[in-house]
């Protein structure tokens, strides 16, 4: 049954999740409809071989349960794939005669997510392997690294929380927080230019090369333009919207 | 000082966004995108085969809930969670770390790679490797009873006010 636009409008976020689900390679993978490479179960997740690796052992640890993005997934379930992670790294230094691995999680196809099933990748690493994976360092000067605080201290306090149990988080709490600075929004988009010039310089005579957006993205760029034309007071009110994220895939 | 750029990290409030009895969040202090966080143990470990299973459990729930306050306060269009495990991987700094990188339509950050093209005997000895190893998988450490709760709850109770400022006067040298 073809599904178009106006119907995708209509559905509700369950019924989108529903439908993602039934249409996710990895769903029929963890249930067994295709086949895969396994090389590590449990009741919460399943580890298999990537079929397009960067490296030989390149690992796709995935919870059975079908998430889009880390943020929907519960707590327990990403304690417990950090766990396996930990674990299956272990395994392929051990077992492979590699010399490290790299650990990597896409939220959003931005950053470079493929399916829309939560992965981690575990990623066995040699010496000299000629894969990317190096992060630009970049210079940040004392004011804009207080403006960042401002920015994301509240939200991460709150997401990170209070445990109520654990006194020495309260404590935390009672810490006094400098004042937050309210940035105007010039401000902020200057930053954001300012960086996309340093990135380019830095880049010059490295080996990342940014890949060509797929097609599909410039569709949803524009979407995700839209935000940035809100205040800075509204975009600090603004609750996460996981399903938006989520819906990036749909 | 410590010889330890991410230790130096943890013992001043620069940097810091939130701290816990094992873990920290802090800001880089060299980003790779403006709002890049890391979330490491306070214990200074090298790779995170040395980090107990709890600690690294609650490593990652605090890299996705720092993950969402990027998308909630930087309105980041994506994240990377990343970690560089051993120098072979590009790990530079001695302290196990994980990266939470922001992204952005454009951004000249590289997460994307090469695949490899090995044949189905290749995929069979990494598989049938890897499967024996991951057979000892299980037994997950959990966290140490602490037999001075009770004292905990009784601090708790004389006031976190004045824990804190004990604290404080601890901290002068």
């Amino acid at each position: 049954m073809a599904i178009t636009e106006e119907d995708l409008k209509n559905m509700s976020p369950e019924q989108i999740a529903e439908l993602q689900k039934q249409n996710c390679i990895f769903c029929h993978i963890i249930s067994g409809r295709v086949a895969s490479k396994k090389i590590y179960e449990d009741e919460q997740c399943i580890a298999i071989l990537d079929i397009n690796p960067a490296n030989p052992g390149h690992m796709l640890l995935l919870p059975k349960e079908h998430y889009a993005i880390l943020p929907q997934a519960p707590d327990d379930v990403i304690g417990h794939l950090f766990m396996v992670a930990k674990a299956l790294s272990q395994a392929a230094l051990k077992s492979l005669g590699v010399r490290g691995t790299t650990i990597l999680i896409a939220n959003g196809i931005v950053a470079g997510q493929k399916a829309p099933h939560v992965m981690v990748h575990i990623i066995p690493r040699m010496q000299g392997d000629g894969l990317g994976f190096q992060l630009p360092e970049k210079p940040i000067s004392d004011s804009e690294l207080e403006k960042l605080k401002g920015l994301l201290e509240r939200s991460l306090k709150k997401h990170a929380g209070v445990k109520e149990e654990e006194p020495i988080e309260v404590k935390n709490n009672v810490e006094v927080i400098p004042p937050r600075k309210k940035p105007r929004e010039e401000d902020s988009e200057k930053v954001v230019e300012a960086e996309f010039e340093d990135r380019d310089e830095f880049n010059t005579g490295s080996a990342a090369i940014p890949e060509d957006p797929p097609g599909e993205q410039s569709g949803e760029q524009s979407e995700n333009e839209e935000p940035e034309a809100e205040s800075p007071e509204e975009k600090k009110d603004k609750e996460l919207d996981i399903d938006e994220i989520a819906r990036l895939f749909s | 000082m410590s010889d330890c750029g991410i230790c130096d990290i943890a013992e001043s409030d620069k940097l810091k966004l939130f701290e816990d009895e094992n873990l920290i969040i802090a800001l880089a202090p060299r980003p790779a995108a403006p709002g890049h966080l890391m979330v490491f143990p306070k214990k200074h470990v090298t790779i995170l085969e040395q980090v107990p299973d709890y600690i690294a459990s609650w490593m990652l729930q605090l890299a996705n809930k720092a993950s969402m306050a990027l998308f909630e306060g930087m309105n980041a269009e994506g994240t990377n969670i990343l970690l560089q495990n051993g120098t072979a991987a590009g790990q530079s700094k001695p302290h196990c770390t994980l990266h939470i990188i922001p992204r952005r339509q454009g951004d000249a950050i590289n997460t994307n790679w090469q695949p490899k093209q090995l044949d189905e005997e290749e995929m069979s000895t990494v598989e049938l490797k890897l499967k024996e190893e991951a057979k000892n998988i299980g037994a997950f450490e959990e966290e140490p009873q602490k037999p001075i709760e009770l004292e905990d709850k009784a601090a708790k109770i004389r006031g976190d006010e004045e824990n804190y400022l004990i604290k404080q006067i601890e901290r002068i040298p």
